[in-house]
């Protein structure tokens, strides 16, 4: 039994105007104590959505089908209330763009004692002794824990949120685009203070980003999403090197390679619409090796090598040869 | 007095040339504003063709002192035996107009402060912005009070005194909005082919705050008409017109309280309630539209729901 | 920006504004044509003595600039004139009526402030929903509604259960138990309370509701909820504080429509104080008690606005000690 598991999400949400975005449709994956796994795909492809989903920390215009299993227990079945009780104690969260995560009008030690205090995991004084260490942890001060949000810079606040997602020592962490805004230096440094934690604590890591050498740095597997769904996962160095999927391939080719060599070319055309189903491939419009059996069939994940999965009719054609 | 009311009411006429369908959208997309705007244009209609459906004279005694609602007066009698119908219908007509035409004063200087303020910063800017600041901290109605009476009590004066004490949040506004367009790129390329200050400001910068003015002057009027009612009520208002405000003032100096009369007082402050929701109405759902907020709010009662999966992939939509 | 800075400029704001107001003051009654204190025929009771007492109180055969400086040296003295009607100096009658005007005033809009702070929060809490447009509609129809009807409305409601005006029973024995005394004050001052809080609280709720909802979209909302907090503590603990923010600026520049709300409200209901002092001096034509009227209201809405401006540096910590 997995950790976590997620089978078969679905995520919709209602729009102003009638009819229903279909914004991830049936990821399934699993994680282990201690793995870090990536999800990769450009913007508008349900990445944050999906990590959103797991946490069921979804707006009212959503609806979701399937399941999150924290150690076998399914955590969404009963709606809000039935998360609720897990999240930051099993389950915790590092938002995108930590600007504005800290609320404005509280210290960030006292932002990082709340959810321990709340959750019982520590009475008020032990609350704040360990805000401290973990702020020590993520290699701030202390004493600048007495200090607002404001008073920090992109990076500090970036440490200060992964502290505060540490507090109630939850087993999976879930970091959504935790490098973007922030410079390379200041990049590099909180990349390696989310490895060096999830190996110190046996933290499992979800990164979700559109940086692929950023995930090539910091995990051990990967899926790519397009259009909601999941086109391709396994071990990283088999997507890198060995992508079954035509969107994967290209996204690889689309950024600079880790030495350097600018070759930067791009996918032509954009993401799918998500409003309306879609009957063949959803990649096929932007693909560069069609064939005729992508536009009427919609391709499901096969199995293309060991821990490796991927959902183009391309595998099946050489599965078959 | 009618051709007037209806030159500045919100109708298309005054929209500029462009983002000319704001008042469509605003109507599609806001059921509150289809019913502001109901409720405005009933009480124009009202007003123009007051003169000939009211029922009885609006000065003259037509029945008993204080007479109760009945089939013959539906509203009831004033302390005068006046139909309060007919005075709600002509009362109506001075209102709006007092209403509309201070409000007409407000959106010219408001507007020309802010377009000014807005366009040429700097000095004229801060001088302009300070004079504002200084009124919008005044309690309008204490001076209003001081003003009319220094001036004497008339339906003129109430009228001048309310439109030089509401403009300063439209020109706030306005301001804020000649100040986003003044840095586009096609004012500063205008510019920069030399056209003066004037060409700019007529051609481009006007039309382009037209829209915004509409949504303020609509607010302004609900304003207008709250602060005649209270000035009537002080008695700064030409004792010899009827109103909406003297109504009131009259039920509240001839005894209707001790007489019971409640037919004198409850449907004044429905219709001034109404006319001021209606504006209120119509101003916010032009406001949304030029400048929505499209922020989804991460904490609400309502959340997400479940749903069964029937089937897989596509089949489950 | 630096707290001290902005205050100073605050503060420089308020004392340039009450120059201005009492300039203005000058200006209404002896510059403009029909002004006041010139044009004596209006005044009904002037005799000649009054007349000449007057040219010499107010300097009326000096210049108009002469005139503007004992103007301003008598304001520094606390002179503001002798009372046509009362023939008492206007400060004395204004401050006695003022001790009157504040308790009242504060009572209702502390009443409005709680009815409309609670109302707007539930209001967005539970937007779209049957008390969100239940409890929007009340709102905009209290604001609509004339202040001055809803006292009238009031006063039929409670007719004989509640006194309909003054302040005081006038034939309660004077050295009556203070108990006694405070009580009749209460049950009087009960319905002009009530008209200031129900003119008032509509508009509140409404500027609350909106600030509730930009706040509610905020990323620490998330973040809060994110942490497994309940609604209830998110919405009181970390929502409405910042919503606060801009109500503090915004009851600031409401003061003056509270003030203009009190002023029919004292007329109504004939509660002694600088409303109806006000108001008896316009039909009285007793121009140095609407004068100083109308300076003591003007300034005493900048002070108050200065007075937020405080409260407001002290609650956000985003302006630096």
């Amino acid at each position: 039994m997995s950790l976590l598991e997620c089978r078969d999400l679905h995520v919709w949400f209602d729009q102003t105007h009638g009819g229903q975005v279909h914004a991830v449709n049936g990821a399934s994956f699993g994680l282990d104590a201690g793995q870090r796994f990536g999800l990769v795909g450009e913007s508008g492809c349900g990445k944050t959505t999906t990590i959103l989903a797991l946490m069921g920390l979804l707006p009212p215009t959503a609806s979701v089908a399937g399941e999150v299993r924290i150690n076998g227990t399914d955590i969404l079945c009963g709606g809000e209330e039935s998360v609720r009780p897990f999240r930051w104690r099993d389950i915790a969260m590092v938002f995108q763009g930590a600007m504005n995560a800290f609320n404005p009008m509280k210290t960030v030690a006292w932002q990082i004692a709340e959810p321990m205090v709340y959750h019982g995991v520590a009475d008020r004084a032990e609350a704040r002794s360990r805000a401290s260490e973990l702020l020590e942890l993520v290699g701030i001060p202390a004493a600048a824990g007495k200090r607002y949000p404001h008073e920090f810079s992109g990076g500090m606040r970036q440490r200060a949120a992964i502290a505060m997602a540490l507090a109630c020592e939850p087993k999976i962490l879930l970091a959504d685009e935790p490098t973007t805004a922030l410079d390379v230096m200041v990049q590099a440094q909180v990349l390696e203070l989310l490895t060096r934690l999830s190996d110190e604590l046996g933290l499992a890591l979800i990164l979700v980003t559109h940086d692929l050498p950023v995930v090539a740095q910091t995990c051990e597997r990967a899926a790519v999403m397009y259009g909601g769904e999941i086109v391709e996962d396994g071990p990283v160095a088999d997507l890198y090197h060995a992508a079954s999927h035509p969107y994967t391939r290209l996204l690889f080719a689309a950024t600079p390679d880790l030495y350097g060599e600018e070759r930067i070319t791009t996918i032509p055309g954009g993401p799918p619409r998500l409003d309306s189903v879609i009957a063949g491939c959803p990649f096929r419009p932007r693909c560069d090796v069609p064939m005729e059996r992508c536009d009427g069939e919609h391709p499901t994940l096969s199995i293309t090598g060991p821990d490796h999965r991927a959902a183009c009719h391309r595998n099946e054609l050489q599965g078959a040869k | 007095m009618s051709v007037q009311i209806s030159k500045a009411s919100p109708s298309a006429e005054v929209v500029g040339p462009h983002r000319s369908g704001f008042l469509r959208t605003a109507l599609r997309e806001h059921k509150a504003a289809v019913a502001g705007l109901a409720v405005i244009v009933f009480f124009v209609v009202l007003s123009v063709i007051g003169p000939y459906i009211s029922p009885y004279s609006a000065t003259a005694q037509t029945c008993a002192v204080y007479a109760p609602p009945s089939a013959q007066h539906w509203l009831g009698c004033d302390d005068g035996g006046i139909d309060m119908l007919s005075e709600l219908i002509q009362g109506g007509r001075v209102s709006l107009l007092v209403g509309f035409a201070a409000t007409l004063i407000s959106m010219v200087i408001g507007g020309g402060f802010g377009i000014l303020s807005g366009y040429f910063g700097g000095w004229v800017d801060t001088s302009l912005m300070r004079i504002t600041d200084y009124l919008l901290v005044i309690p309008d109605l204490v001076l209003a009070m001081v003003i009319a009476e220094v001036w004497g009590a008339s339906l003129l004066h109430v009228i001048m005194v309310i439109g030089i004490l509401e403009w300063t949040s439209t020109a706030r506004i306005i301001r804020a909005e000649a100040m986003s367009i003044r840095e586009r790129v096609y004012i500063k390329r205008t510019r920069g082919l030399g056209a003066g200050n004037a060409r700019i400001i007529g051609r481009h910068i006007l039309p382009q705050v037209g829209p915004l003015l509409v949504a303020n002057t609509v607010l302004t009027v609900a304003v207008a008409i709250y602060l005649e009612t209270a000035l009537a009520f002080l008695g700064l208002e030409d004792p010899g017109v009827t109103t909406w405000g003297t109504i009131l003032n009259n039920a509240f100096q001839r005894t209707a309280i001790s007489s019971g009369a409640w037919w004198a007082i409850v449907p004044d402050g429905f219709v001034i309630a109404a006319v001021i929701v209606g504006c209120f109405l119509l101003g916010q759902a032009i406001e949304d539209t030029l400048n929505p907020r499209l922020k989804v709010a991460h904490l609400s009662v309502r959340r997400w729901r479940l749903r069964p999966l029937i089937g897989r992939g596509e089949d489950a939509i | 920006m630096n707290r001290t800075e902005h205050l100073l400029k605050r503060a420089a704001f308020a004392l340039t504004t009450i120059f201005v107001a009492v300039t203005t003051n000058f200006f209404l009654f002896r510059v403009l044509p029909g002004d006041a204190v010139t044009n004596m025929a209006r005044v009904p009771h002037a005799s000649p003595q009054l007349k000449h007492a007057l040219t010499a109180e107010f300097g009326l055969d000096k210049s108009k600039w002469e005139q503007y400086l004992i103007y301003l040296r008598n304001l520094c003295h606390g002179d503001m004139g002798i009372s046509f009607a009362h023939r008492q100096p206007v400060r004395e009658l204004l401050i006695a009526d003022l001790m009157n005007t504040v308790p009242m005033v504060l009572a209702g809009t502390v009443a409005a402030i709680v009815a409309g702070v609670f109302s707007g929060v539930i209001s967005a809490w539970r937007r779209a929903s049957v008390a969100d447009h239940l409890s929007t509609n009340l709102a905009i129809f209290a604001y609509a509604l004339p202040s001055q009807w809803l006292g009238l409305v009031l006063l039929i409601l409670f007719a004989g259960v509640l006194p309909s005006g003054g302040m005081m029973n006038e034939f309660l024995f004077e050295p009556a138990p203070f108990w006694q005394h405070l009580g009749d004050i209460g049950t009087h001052a009960i319905l002009p309370v009530g008209t200031l809080m129900l003119t008032a609280y509509g508009g509140y709720t409404l500027v609350v509701r909106s600030s509730m909802l930009e706040i509610l979209g905020e990323d620490y909302v998330l973040t809060a909820r994110a942490k497994g907090l309940p609604a209830r503590r998110i919405v009181w603990r970390h929502a409405v504080r910042n919503a606060m923010l801009p109500m503090v600026t915004l009851i600031a520049l409401d003061l003056g429509y509270i003030v203009g709300g009190a002023v029919l409200i004292e007329v109504l209901f004939s509660w002694p104080g600088i409303g109806l002092a006000m108001y008896t001096a316009v039909s009285q034509r007793d121009y140095p008690m609407l004068q100083g009227g109308f300076l003591i209201l003007t300034v005493a809405v900048i002070l108050l606005n200065f007075l937020a401006d405080l409260v407001y540096a002290r609650l956000d910590p985003r302006i630096q000690r």
